[in-house]
């Protein structure tokens, strides 16, 4: 065949339905902000830098991500730099190599826009989560943060992790 | 295209009827008409004609108006010319000019009539000929069509398409061996002389006198034999090798050669194996077609042959019994569709399920299950959500819609982004007759990928099917062009979506009929009580009845135009493919012209149309008859104000309703909520002329519905029409089935005394029944307290669901009581049908 099992392309506007169906299937107890997906397609002319792409598992998609860039600091929380503000992948296909390709993908990113710092928030109670990005090479960045995400089912503290990309 | 529409040229034949003056002028107009000018040529005809009024300056000035688009003006003008003209005894322009403006209108008898009366009054124009063989087989006259394509030919022999017209009219004719002589006329003319840009048209005329020269033989191995030299002769100049290859085979197998045929069937399995079609005719001609043991042998030979071939590996299973190893034939055939993720594994296997519904569903139940049970849904995904897949449709097929439901979610869950799996859902949820939850699930499956048309599609069909007309054109106009309407029906009427008008018409008409039960429930309320409140509503839902039984009439009428367009569009091949030289696609397009009528798309608006037209009918009898004891009510002058008040109030709300259900520009098709169309003072007739005469007369005896036949012939008080519907019905199925005891008591009611029938009809009817079904309680017919409800039941199939909705519609009977029957017919049926009966037929 010649084509990898799983690959990454991009999201558009036409099925950007299966980026938000699995980021709510991945974390359904996480409430996205309003316009959290359709900020990638904005009616008015671009202002963000985002980089969003979706994982095939032979042809069926199956992992979405989504980054943006921040090319100022914008608070504590936001340095400069790029965000991951989600990396999901289906349960039943969550075997490390997608998640790498997403994270290789960002990195590659990065480098294209000369960035060098990769941050994400993690919940601070998810330790499953805050060592699989720690193997990956990422180092928590300063104190946790209070209720920084809101969920159904109340709002749970984060801490922010950091990698830096050469 | 454009050169017909100028018409042919009239060319002055003798003396016109006009003065000599105006003659030359009327020459010159005639020449601006030719040369588009058409409102140069009013202009002179407008000067000549203040002296003087022919009909053949009026027929020219109707002429010009035509094709200026004044389409009024244009009838006014012709109706002129014909009235001044007595019979057919005008001047040869004259009658050419009306030709051409009959034709246009697509008036094709009358055209012929009037081209033919040119060439009788004196015409010199050859073309005009052609126009009439044009017009005559678009008509059916091959007849005379034939004697018009010789006198073309004649005039015009160096056109090869004339050649090939002309041996087409001799065959249609029966005249096979001239056909074959006028082809090989002009082959040995044209021998040396085909340029390479001839050569498509030349192999098509070559296996074209093949196919007259096969059919001609019959069964005379002397003539089939000759056939086959000719056909080894043109081998080399034919392009369609698989034509010439089932040409060969088939007349092996008449010839007895079965050893020859099998060879060439060979070749054609080699060409194409994935053609079901010609390993079955390999069978036939091997003699093995009861043999399973060698048709085992040579599937797997074949199989072995071409290993990526589904046929040989599929029809095994149709005929295997031994159940061991057929379990063993179909694991080798689904299973590695599952592991591949074949989304068509199920359909693949479904005529297996029609065919073999005792052995293989639980076999392959036996064998999925068991496959899915050894698949690790995270180490294989890909075998794990298809074959849950699978299982779900196999449920569906088996109506186990729990089961079903559960292996659907079961994929679901897995795999949340596959398409696939949410028109499943929605499928058996459909059946469950949770129309409402089954669009939403489609709806959630569509926002994954927006440009899917076919779960687009999907969408607007199940949202259809709930009757949310609105979500569904919104859904619909997606996909469509909408320069200047709101949505996209005007759309879909121009690109002719007959699935999506179909479902919108049934859509409606469901509508309306909830609309109807309610408004009734309201009127009878608002009978003991008070009328003030609720007059608004009734007013309100009064207008939702008619607007959706008009819309509903109004888009299954669109369907039967699709294919009235059709037939309207043959008229350009006539003339086409003899210039193109296609004469087999002709022939077949002739033969699929005369089942156009039968397709089932027609038939089914033509259904969904008798419903409403015969339900106009019903109304207006009952309404004559109330009309004897009502006393009009008079109204006061506060009435009239009122009423006014609210007829202005209704046009303010029609026009802003207009564009959302806009089929046609406005200036086309003012008629938009077909008001006009159920307005119609002869309901039965315009039934007939709009759909029932044209499937009438194609429809075969063996696909015919004598349901409607009976059903129109009835309301037409042609009861031995009625007779012989039931006759035909009798000779399909039996004297017991529901529907020929349903139809059979409904004519031996007409036939009795009180009966406003016609009475010669109640005494054929009478005799014919007397004579043929002596079995009924024909002596009954006048005793008014014989139960024939009970006779029904107590001797046909009762619980024939049809039948009891046909006696319901009759109304002849206590309704309680049929209604009550028609409950426990349905009792054992999917929630679909049980749920579409309660809410729309009782």
């Amino acid at each position: 065949m010649g084509r990898d099992l799983i690959n990454l392309d991009n999201v558009y506007a036409n099925n950007l339905g299966m980026l938000e169906k699995i980021c709510k299937t991945v974390n359904p107890s996480i409430e996205y902000p309003d316009n959290f997906f359709d900020e990638l397609f904005p009616k008015d002319t671009k202002k963000d830098t985002f980089f969003a792409q979706l994982a095939y598992y032979s042809e069926i998609p199956v992992g979405a991500c989504k980054a943006k860039l921040y090319p100022k600091k914008k608070g504590d929380a936001y340095p400069k730099g790029v965000h991951i503000e989600v990396l999901a992948v289906l349960d039943q296909y969550q075997n490390n190599q997608i998640e790498t390709k997403f994270l290789t993908y960002i990195f590659e990113e990065c480098k294209k826009h000369h960035q060098h710092n990769v941050y994400i928030h993690v919940p601070v109670n998810s330790n499953n989560i805050l060592d699989w990005y720690k193997d990956n090479g990422f180092e928590s960045e300063g104190e946790p943060l209070k209720e920084l995400f809101n969920t159904t089912e109340g709002s749970a503290d984060g801490i922010m992790l950091k990698k830096h990309v050469d | 295209m454009s050169r017909r529409r100028v018409g042919g040229k009239p060319k002055p034949a003798g003396k016109a009827a006009a003065g000599k003056d105006h003659h030359t002028q009327f020459l010159e107009a005639l020449k601006l008409y030719e040369g588009k000018q058409y409102k140069k040529s009013i202009k002179l005809l407008d000067t000549i004609m203040k002296k003087q009024i022919t009909p053949d300056f009026l027929a020219l000035k109707g002429l010009n108006h035509y094709f200026l688009g004044e389409k009024e003006e244009a009838s006014d003008y012709i109706g002129q010319a014909t009235s001044k003209i007595d019979g057919t005894k005008a001047s040869a322009i004259c009658c050419h000019l009306l030709g051409i403006y009959k034709r246009s209108v697509k008036e094709y008898n009358e055209s012929i009539k009037w081209f033919q009366a040119s060439l009788d009054n004196g015409s010199t124009n050859k073309q005009i000929y052609r126009d009439l063989a044009t017009l005559q087989s678009q008509v059916g006259d091959f007849k005379t069509a034939l004697n018009s394509r010789k006198k073309y030919w004649e005039s015009f022999v160096g056109y090869r398409a004339n050649w090939t017209a002309l041996a087409i009219a001799q065959d249609i004719n029966g005249e096979r061996q001239q056909a074959v002589n006028t082809l090989s006329q002009f082959e040995k003319l044209a021998q040396g002389k085909i340029s390479n840009a001839e050569m498509y048209e030349h192999n098509e005329c070559l296996i074209y006198k093949n196919d007259i020269m096969y059919k001609a033989a019959g069964d005379n191995p002397d003539k089939l034999k000759n056939v086959l030299h000719h056909l080894d002769d043109i081998e080399p100049n034919v392009f369609d090798k698989f034509g010439l290859l089932e040409r060969k085979a088939s007349i092996y197998m008449k010839l007895g050669q079965t050893k020859e045929a099998s060879l060439v069937y060979r070749t054609l399995i080699k060409r194409n194996p994935d053609d079901f079609k010609y390993y079955k005719l390999l069978e036939v001609s091997l003699g093995i077609t009861t043999n399973n043991k060698l048709r085992k042998v040579l599937y797997e030979k074949l199989a072995s042959f071409y290993p990526r071939c589904e046929a040989p590996k599929f029809l095994p299973l149709t005929f295997i019994h031994d159940e061991e190893e057929l379990t063993k034939k179909l694991r080798e055939y689904v299973l590695p569709q599952l592991k591949r993720g074949v989304p068509a594994t199920f359909s693949n296997v479904k005529p297996l399920y029609l065919k073999r519904r005792n052995v293989v569903p639980k076999l392959l139940e036996n064998i999925v299950t068991q496959y899915l049970s050894e698949q690790d849904s995270r180490e294989q995904p890909i075998p794990y959500i298809w074959s849950c897949y699978f299982l779900a449709q196999h449920h569906l097929n088996l109506r186990d819609y729990q089961k079903a439901q559960e292996y659907v979610e079961k994929a679901i869950e897995h795999t949340p982004t596959m398409v696939e799996f949410y028109l499943m859902k929605a499928r058996i949820l459909k059946h469950t007759g949770e129309l409402e939850k089954a669009a939403l699930v489609l709806e959630e499956g569509r926002k994954l990928d927006l440009q899917d048309r076919f779960i687009n599609c999907k969408g607007v069909k199940y949202y259809l099917r709930a009757n949310q007309v609105d979500k569904a054109v919104e859904v619909a106009s997606l996909f469509t062009k909408n320069d200047d309407s709101v949505n996209g029906v005007k759309d879909l009427h121009l690109v002719e979506a007959s699935w999506f008008i179909s479902e919108q018409a049934e859509a409606y008409y469901r509508i309306h009929i909830s609309a109807q039960k309610k408004l009734d429930e309201l009127r009878t309320q608002t009978v003991d009580s008070d009328k003030g409140d609720s007059n608004a509503e009734i007013k309100d839902l009064e207008w939702s009845v008619q607007k959706y039984k008009g819309l509903s009439l109004k888009r299954f009428y669109a369907i039967s135009k699709f294919y009235k367009q059709f037939e309207d569009d043959k008229l350009d091949f006539h003339s086409y493919c003899m210039r193109k030289g296609t004469p087999r696609a002709y022939l077949e397009m002739l033969r699929w012209g005369e089942r156009l009528y039968t397709q089932p798309m027609y038939v089914r608006a033509m259904n969904g149309a008798s419903k409403i037209y015969f339900n106009l009918y019903d109304n207006s009898l009952k309404r004559k008859q109330e009309e004897g004891n009502d006393e009009t009510v008079k109204l006061t002058e506060n009435d009239k104000k009122k009423a006014k008040k609210e007829a202005a109030s209704l046009t303010k709300r029609k026009n802003e309703e207009k564009k959302q259900v806009l089929s046609y520009s406005e200036e086309e098709d003012p008629d938009v909520f077909g008001e006009e169309l159920l307005a119609t003072k002869t309901p039965l007739q315009s039934f007939g002329d709009n759909f029932y005469q044209n499937y009438s007369k194609q429809a075969k005896d063996y696909e015919r519905n004598h349901v409607i036949d009976f059903g129109y012939q009835y309301r037409n008080g042609k009861l031995a029409l009625c007779l012989g519907a039931l006759s035909k019905f009798e000779k399909k199925y039996n004297q017991k089935s529901g529907l020929f005891g349903a139809m059979a008591i409904v004519l031996l009611l007409a036939t009795k005394e009180s009966s406003s029938m016609d009475m010669i009809a109640k005494k054929v009817a009478t005799k014919g029944l007397e004579t043929d079904y002596s079995f009924l309680p024909l002596n009954e017919v006048e005793n008014e307290s014989f139960d024939w409800l009970n006779y029904f039941k107590e001797n046909f199939n009762s619980l024939d669901l049809n039948a009891l909705i046909f006696l319901k519609q009759t109304s002849l009977f206590e309704d309680a009581r049929v209604n009550e029957m028609i409950l426990s017919a349905i009792s054992q049926d999917e929630p679909l049908l049980q749920n579409y009966i309660l809410q729309y037929v009782l």
